[in-house]
């Protein structure tokens, strides 16, 4: 198993954001959270990807367990992720902001950096290389000296997926990455994760809103409410669950 | 006015002081201008690397090459020390670290006497360093930190400076980085003050106050968010045209705020925003200027 | 040296410790409403200081009337300085650079006009006290340091009330709160705003007439005192006024053992190894509860 969630917990402050969760994702595949809002989900990522420690349970990946280490050391094992409201950096281009994910595992020193040795060279014109193929998947080559700032929302979720598919990681994590979407880009969203995994075979971790992405891509879904977790199965299986229609669908699917 | 001898005095003024300043203040912007830590104290590590220097010189009599290395290690000794807790805190918490070590640092001078002249400071210090060495030095260290911010190094600071939690998440050890730019930032200033004594020959406490830290900040970021050239060129302008109006050092000050503020609430990116005057830059103004001529000479011809 | 000299050092900490307490409390309630710390405190502070000098000179004011008016012109400053520095900038940007910068900037701007009118003469305020000492009993105080003392106590009592009771200051604390709630539910922020300014500039304006009567009055302690406030602040946890009233008498009491113990001149090396020590040990302050940063 690529990650196995056991009972994991987080309050703040005496409010439970995550009560009692397990979950598993294994590689090459595509599992989704979904739940109203405040149900917990994004604090599920922040627990995986260590911006958070949870009080209580086990997160394992590849058997080992992450709880309590580095956000930094947690990404170069592999977990990748985008946020729900995009963080692209400021200040760098769009190519730049895909290299900076290669970055922190570049191995020349500070030295080299600043006399420009060989070494530095060569490590950044690979970086480049892998960052713009990374933009070439995400159709965006055209775009890479822009500021991301400058691009319009869309392309901007795009540019979160490049930086964060560029290192080849073990798991993806996708925070909605389908919100703010036309219909047609949502399309090509559906269609261009799914060649991704195609490519690179990772697991892949989204949470979602909208039904189509969930329904067309995922594996096995998982249905979290005020922190618990409310169901799991197969699409066609959640969508038959009457206390998911209760508590979920029976809400939002107007939207869809 | 634009005599030779006078011309001659302006650019002595502008290697002497102008440019040994901006030595020091290019670890401003190792810190504030590329990692957005605010570095209210960094004239103290310039104090650090020129006191490292005038008391080795002048009481053991040693020579550059040991002076030199000394002083960058003493500033970088130091960049550790402040940077340790610093890196630890939130960011405006960096500011209060920094500035409080400014401020005892100074008073520390002034009150060991025996060793440090005290308020008086040291005088008769060698003068080893020339205008040309000043020069070449300045140029080295820009050629380095314009490398640095070309590299994973500057990539990383800028990424921290505008998203500490999506830089970690993307792998980046914050701390270690930030750590780092602080040494860095007290290698470059103290190799300011080692430049400062051997030039002047002299050196005391009230240089590397408070005062002469903020205006470093004031002047990073009057020259853009991220610009190096324009950090320099606003360095340059700003320490250079107060002796050219022969302002009086408070009035200099009271001019430079009002246009800081001026620029906050009007051009809030600084002067140069994000761009470096590089080959790039200097190929748009080109076309810029060439594409106007070419459309003005169309119109001429209509 | 026996027990009565500890006594009456601890009452000097502390007094000194009550003017930190005013300097801090001003600058913990600006950065309760606007999230960021206004390093343009000390240059308010000094301004008054060098008003209330002058007009209790020219008019031949006693104590208690410098103080009103130095309050007001305090409080009249900082209105200024929040139509600069901020007022635009609050409602354009998120930066909190700019934010920095700008107070920054509007600090050293006023302590230079001072220094351009002013510096190279020391001034001084009349001195109000006809005893400069009083005994009590065996031991003996100076009269300045339990004036700022009971001044002090006072000053921030009614600061309290205002608080607690009033219509403006319920809308204070609110704002500090939430600023968009607090502006939907229909509270004129821009004045709440400009009215925590005045409150904090008159605070700032009577440190600086005890400042300016404890020591000789240069344009320099602006910056001193806006880094003593801050130091305050973040000992304190930033934006918590009850953190930033013991913190002041912390740090009040800490610089006078070091004055003792290290000289007066070299105190400040005492404070700031006493600043670093406390921040690793409760990075959050005394009050302070870090809020998390949301993905």
């Amino acid at each position: 198993m690529l990650l196995e969630i056991k009972n994991l917990a987080k309050n703040f402050g005496g409010v439970a954001a995550v009560k009692d969760v397990s979950l598993m994702v294994d590689k090459d595949q595509i599992v989704s959270i979904i739940g109203p809002n405040g149900a917990g989900k994004t604090t599920l990522f922040n627990l995986v990807s260590g911006v958070y420690r949870a009080n209580a349970g086990e997160i394992l990946f590849e058997g080992k367990n992450l709880v309590g280490r580095p956000q930094h050391e947690i990404a170069r094992r592999g977990i990748a992720r985008t946020f729900q409201n995009i963080r692209l950096f400021q200040g760098l281009t769009v190519l730049e902001n895909v290299m900076t994910a290669l970055d922190s595992i570049s191995r020349y020193n500070i030295l080299s950096a600043m006399m420009t040795l060989p070494s530095k060279r060569k490590t950044d014109r690979e970086n480049r290389e892998r960052a713009l193929e990374a933009l070439e998947l995400v159709q965006l080559l055209e775009y890479r000296d822009e500021q991301p700032s400058n691009l319009p929302y869309g392309l901007q979720r795009r540019v979160e997926l490049a930086r964060a598919i560029v290192t080849a990681p073990k798991l993806l994590m996708l925070d909605e990455p389908a919100a703010g979407l036309n219909p047609s880009e949502v399309r090509e969203f559906i269609e261009r994760v799914a060649r991704l995994k195609e490519k690179f075979h990772f697991g892949i971790l989204i949470i979602e809103h909208r039904m189509q992405v969930v329904n067309e891509l995922s594996e096995r879904i998982y249905v979290v409410n005020f922190g618990n977790l409310l169901a799991c199965g197969t699409p066609a299986e959640i969508q038959q669950n009457p206390e998911v229609i209760k508590a979920y669908i029976g809400e939002e699917a107007s939207e869809c | 006015m634009f005599t030779a001898a006078y011309m001659g005095y302006m650019l002595d003024f502008l290697i002497r002081n102008v440019f040994v300043l901006l030595i020091g203040m290019l670890g401003v912007y190792v810190l504030t201008g590329l990692t957005g830590m605010f570095s209210m104290g960094q004239a103290a590590f310039m104090a650090v690397g020129g006191y490292t220097t005038a008391m080795l010189s002048k009481y053991y009599n040693l020579p550059f090459y040991v002076t030199l290395p000394a002083a960058l290690i003493m500033g970088g000794l130091f960049g550790l020390l402040i940077g340790l807790p610093a890196v630890k805190l939130r960011r405006d918490y960096v500011a209060i670290v920094s500035l409080g070590f400014g401020e005892a640092l100074v008073a520390f001078l002034d009150n060991s006497s025996s060793m440090t002249g005290g308020a008086l400071g040291l005088t008769a210090i060698p003068r080893y360093i020339d205008n040309w060495m000043i020069v070449a030095i300045l140029i080295v260290v820009i050629a380095a930190i314009w490398n640095l911010k070309k590299s994973r190094f500057g990539r990383e600071c800028i990424a921290i400076k505008s998203d500490e939690l999506a830089a970690s998440s993307m792998g980046i050890n914050v701390a270690r980085v930030k750590l780092l730019m602080f040494v860095l930032a007290g290698i470059i200033s103290a190799l300011g003050g080692f430049v400062y004594v051997h030039t002047l020959g002299y050196l005391d406490s009230s240089s590397f106050g408070w005062t002469q830290s903020s205006m470093w900040i004031i002047i990073v970021f009057f020259g853009g968010v991220n610009s190096l050239t324009g950090a320099i060129f606003a360095g340059i302008l700003l320490e250079l045209l107060p002796e050219l109006f022969r302002f009086s050092n408070e009035l200099r000050v009271v001019i430079y705020c009002l246009v800081v503020l001026f620029i906050v609430n009007f051009r809030p990116q600084g002067l140069f925003g994000e761009t470096e005057l590089d080959a790039k830059t200097w190929k748009r103004i080109g076309r810029f200027l060439t594409g106007r001529s070419r459309k003005a000479a169309q119109r001429g011809g209509e | 040296m026996g027990p009565s000299y500890y006594i009456q050092l601890l009452i000097a900490g502390i007094s000194n410790g009550a003017m930190y307490a005013v300097i801090a409390v001003g600058w913990a309630l600006i950065f309760s409403i606007l999230k960021f710390s206004n390093f343009a405190h000390g240059g308010t502070m000094v301004c008054a200081a060098y008003a209330g000098m002058f007009l209790s000179k020219a008019l031949g004011l006693n104590l208690w009337q410098t103080l009103v008016l130095a309050a007001l012109c305090g409080g009249l400053i900082n209105i200024v300085v929040e139509l600069i520095s901020f007022h635009r900038l609050r409602r354009k940007s998120k930066n909190m650079t700019l934010f920095f910068v700008s107070s920054i900037t509007m600090g050293m701007l006023l302590q230079n006009i001072i220094a351009l009118k002013f510096s190279g003469t020391y001034y001084a305020y009349p001195s109000f006290f006809t005893q400069r000492f009083q005994k009590i009993g065996n031991l003996s105080f100076d009269m300045a340091n339990l004036v700022m003392l009971g001044v002090s106590a006072a000053a921030i009592l009614a600061l309290i009330i205002v608080l607690k009771y009033t219509r403006l200051g319920i809308s204070i604390r609110a704002l500090s709160m939430d600023a968009r709630t607090t502006s939907l539910m229909g509270v004129n922020v821009n004045r709440v705003v400009l009215a925590t300014f005045f409150v904090a500039g008159a605070l700032a304006g009577i440190a600086g007439v005890f400042v300016g009567i404890r020591t000789s009055l240069t344009p320099q302690i602006g910056s001193l005192y806006t880094v003593k406030g801050f130091m305050v602040c973040v000992i304190g946890g930033l934006g918590s006024m009850n953190g930033a009233l013991f913190a002041a008498l912390i740090l009040g009491i800490v610089e006078t053992a070091c004055g003792v113990i290290m000289g007066t001149s070299l105190a400040p090396v005492g404070t700031f190894i006493f600043m670093l020590v406390f921040l690793f040990l409760r990075p959050q302050g005394l009050a302070g509860n870090f809020a998390t940063e949301k993905a």
